[in-house]
């Protein structure tokens, strides 16, 4: 078995397994990992890079690319998630024996090109669907956090009795709430597509499809250290192409298409004869390189602009018409920005402490797909939480503190007085009144009954009247750029009532 | 004194004859009677004690009221209700003193409670509210189980018979099996009844808030405890929110009253609290509701309170 085989092993597990936890479990429990980890990704590193957000972690897709000049595309088997786990998911057919073999596939250069400029495009263009869809950390995220949600959720179930019988309420929290059944049917579904594809092809999506992988292609051409192999000892047994997950050895000819290579090293420990190292010296030639990259690149541009042109304008006619915009989180800043850094991985969905952000269907648009928003049926946005904000690591929300927050409107407050129970029934019920953080909801009081008024000036779009209101009567208009609500000054208390008065308290009691 | 306190009192005077008179006609409600008449122990009907940090405000109240082990048996199943309902610091007591709980806890235990547990429905997250109370630290550190209560999944189904309106509800399936229930409010002004006291902290029992919200909030406030009264009831009224409650208080809505109240009797204390407040009692709708009903009585000229000040 060889040494570096096993490095991938040994990486890829301690990898994704701590991928998976800053995906499911609560912050408190996985602590600063959930802010620096997602971060250490290509296109999230690189998005924050183009926000300036300021973080040290954004030069990641920097180092990341100059580690691939020099060792080839390490990061596809070591560091990215959906590269492991797709490798996860090849052990897996292999112990569950439906598929052992693989066989050398030619490199599909147009493919290839037109995928990388089109998430290029989509990068510089700022219309981000396709690195929504294509980027291998965002994938990874929607499948983690709605696969593995919903079971981590029961398991904390069973352990929470036990757990809180010895005070410790954190696995109380994972049990909280319901099923996030959408994220769930997401995760699923790109899972299924992974499962297919790994069966179909091995790491076909990191060879052929995955823009990151194309751009590492490129740097890693020029790699010193690389898998070769040595035409003199080698027998062409073909052992080395029957374990190739990437397809890119050609055992026949005893050539490796090392740009598509991602290091996976089973080819080193398959050979009879030794023949197969990752070295720097050149022991034979190995090398197929694609010469009409030109060509491609003219072809894939216009190609990419054709794909990407209905897109854009979809986009504008749909933002022109839209009736009911999503509430965006607190960081977005603005639609459009939102729009051009939004990679939809779920991360800030997976932390939020109240549930309410959500992953959206379309309403962000088509383009906009799974984008998180504001579900007030499911929670709210609490006063004194600014964590969505602080773990998203693309900088598609800034860092917001928590004073910032307070006055953040990401919508304004509409009561419908011909639902609330106050207006309808005449009776006190008051429950937005007492969740309001801002006044925004107040009372007035007519023929000795409580009646909601409200302010939308001062109003920061929280929900948690939305979210507590037991008629549907309040809802929240969104903003679709954040805005600056007004301090407002507390209403005069409602009945007479004898003035606070400071100082020390007096012997007399009051009753 | 100001001029509206005294016309207040006179008024109650009015009120406390009339119901002397009553009494001695000997139609008295069966509550009353047992008011009156059951302790025959020379025990008071409730203890206000003020002036005093809360612990020690606590030791004293419980001093003069027969001690915890009155009403906590030897190998008893406790809940104690605090008020840890919103996500605010200890400092804007829009929750129930952490040092308070604390004492109750311990008290429980050392009166020979086999288990104390400590929860509350909240109205915002829950483990926010917990943990920025400072409650569910101070509960545990008395020796409490703390446990969340905002799952449905906790709750059991009850009928509740004498009821108007809160007919059946879902309750907390630990006061299920309990077998004393200390009920830890914080006095404040609240935005929808004008005050939560004892009686309105009870709401974070049950499982379906906004029922009560669509229904009558402070009728089912006050039908709550004609399914279950508390075993005892301790009002934090130390630092009291005098206006802006439950939970958006500043500062300067807040007043450092210094009061403690121990009582059996529900509506009596939150008649007091009431006052505390700068309210009369009538004007809380839940209390009204409350005596109507013979929960208890806000009449408190007609009880035996015993008045400390430390």
């Amino acid at each position: 078995m060889n040494v570096l085989r096993w490095i991938r092993l040994v990486a890829g597990v301690v990898v994704l397994a701590a991928f998976c936890c800053v995906f499911v479990l609560d912050e408190q429990l996985v602590g600063g990992l959930c802010r620096v980890l997602p971060e250490t990704q290509f296109v999230p590193s690189l998005l924050s890079f183009i926000a300036v957000s300021g973080s040290v972690l954004a030069v990641s897709f920097i180092v990341i690319g100059l580690a691939t000049l020099l060792i080839g595309r390490a990061y596809c088997s070591f560091l990215c998630p959906l590269g492991i786990l797709q490798d996860a998911l090849l052990r897996l057919e292999r112990w569950l024996r439906i598929r052992r073999r693989y066989a050398y596939r030619k490199s599909r250069p147009v493919l290839r090109y037109v995928v990388l400029v089109l998430a290029g495009l989509s990068l510089s263009s700022g219309f981000l669907t396709a690195v929504l869809w294509l980027d291998p950390y965002s994938l990874f995220g929607r499948m983690a956090f709605g696969l593995l949600s919903t079971p981590v959720r029961y398991l904390g179930q069973l352990i929470a009795p036990t757990a809180e019988a010895h005070g410790i309420l954190v696995f109380s929290d994972l049990a909280k709430g319901q099923i996030p059944l959408f994220a769930l049917i997401v995760g699923l579904v790109l899972l299924l597509g992974f499962v297919a594809l790994t069966l179909l092809a091995g790491r076909f999506y990191c060879t052929t499809i995955c823009p990151v992988g194309t751009l590492l292609a490129l740097l890693s051409r020029h790699s010193p250290l690389r898998v070769r192999i040595d035409t003199d000892t080698c027998v062409h047994c073909g052992r080395c192409e029957r374990v190739c997950r990437s397809g890119c050895i050609d055992g026949k000819n005893g050539t490796v298409d090392y740009d598509r290579c991602v290091l996976c090293f089973d080819c080193l420990s398959v050979c009879p004869k030794g023949a197969i190292r990752y070295a720097s010296r050149c022991v034979g030639p190995s090398v197929t390189p694609v010469r009409q990259r030109r060509k491609l690149l003219g072809g894939g541009l216009a190609l990419a602009g054709l794909s990407v042109a209905p897109g854009i304008a979809l986009r504008y006619a749909g933002a022109s018409e839209h009736g009911r915009s999503p509430v965006m989180p607190p960081g977005a800043v603005s639609m459009e920005q939102f729009k051009t850094r939004c990679t939809a991985c779920h991360l800030c969905v997976s932390k939020c402490p109240t549930d309410v952000l959500q992953p959206s269907l379309i309403a962000y648009g088509v383009d906009g797909m799974l984008m998180p928003h504001l579900d007030f049926s499911r929670g709210y946005c609490e006063f004194d939480c600014n964590l969505c904000s602080q773990v998203c690591p693309n900088g598609a929300l800034a860092p917001v503190t928590i004073e910032q927050k307070h006055t953040l409107q990401l919508g304004t407050v509409e009561l419908d007085e011909d639902l609330c129970v106050s207006y309808t029934k005449n009776q006190d019920c008051g429950a937005c009144i007492e969740h309001c953080p801002t006044h925004a909801i107040y009372s007035e009081l007519k023929d000795g009954v409580h009646l909601p008024k409200v302010k939308p000036e001062g109003c920061i779009g929280c929900g948690a009247c939305v979210h507590t209101c037991p008629e549907k009567a309040v809802r929240v208009s969104a903003n679709m750029v954040h805005k600056q609500a007004a301090v407002l000054e507390p209403p005069e208390p409602l009945q007479p009532q004898e003035a606070p008065k400071g100082g020390q308290p007096t012997d007399e009691f009051l009753f | 004194m100001s001029r509206d306190t005294k016309s207040m009192d006179r008024r109650d005077f009015l009120r406390k004859s009339m119901w002397t008179g009553v009494a001695s006609y000997g139609a008295l409600s069966e509550f009353e009677a047992h008011h009156l008449f059951a302790q025959g122990d020379g025990l008071p009907d409730m203890v206000a004690v003020k002036n005093g940090e809360p612990d020690v405000m606590f030791d004293k109240a419980m001093e003069a009221y027969g001690g915890m082990t009155r009403f906590v048996k030897k190998g008893t199943t406790v809940v104690v209700k605090p008020n840890m309902s919103w996500n605010r610091p200890p400092k804007m007591a829009a929750t129930t003193n952490p040092g308070l709980v604390k004492k109750v806890v311990q008290s429980c235990l050392e009166a020979g409670a086999k288990q104390v547990y400590v929860f509350d429905h909240t109205c915002a997250d829950w483990k926010m509210s917990y943990e920025n109370s400072g409650v569910q630290k101070s509960a545990q550190q008395g020796g409490a189980v703390v446990l969340p209560a905002n799952d449905s999944k906790d709750y059991v189904a009850v009928e509740n018979p004498r009821a108007q309106t809160l007919k059946s509800f879902k309750i907390h399936e630990r006061l299920m099996d309990a077998d004393v229930l200390i009920n830890v409010p914080v006095l404040k002004h609240h935005g929808s009844t004008g005050m939560t006291s004892a009686m309105k902290n009870l709401m974070g029992l049950v499982d379906d808030r906004r029922f009560y919200h669509s229904n009558g909030l402070n009728q089912c406030i006050a039908e709550f405890c004609l399914y279950k009264k508390p075993t005892l009831n301790i009002v934090d009224a130390y630092l009291v929110t005098m206006k802006n409650g439950p939970q958006r208080a500043r500062p300067e809505d807040l007043k450092l009253m210094k009061y403690l109240m121990v009582s059996t009797d529900i509506v009596a204390i939150d008649a007091a609290s009431a006052k505390v407040l700068g309210r009369k009692p009538e004007d809380i709708k839940h209390v009204q509701i409350g005596h109507d009903l013979k929960v208890g009585t806000m009449n408190l000229d007609a009880l035996k309170i015993q008045r400390i000040t430390l």
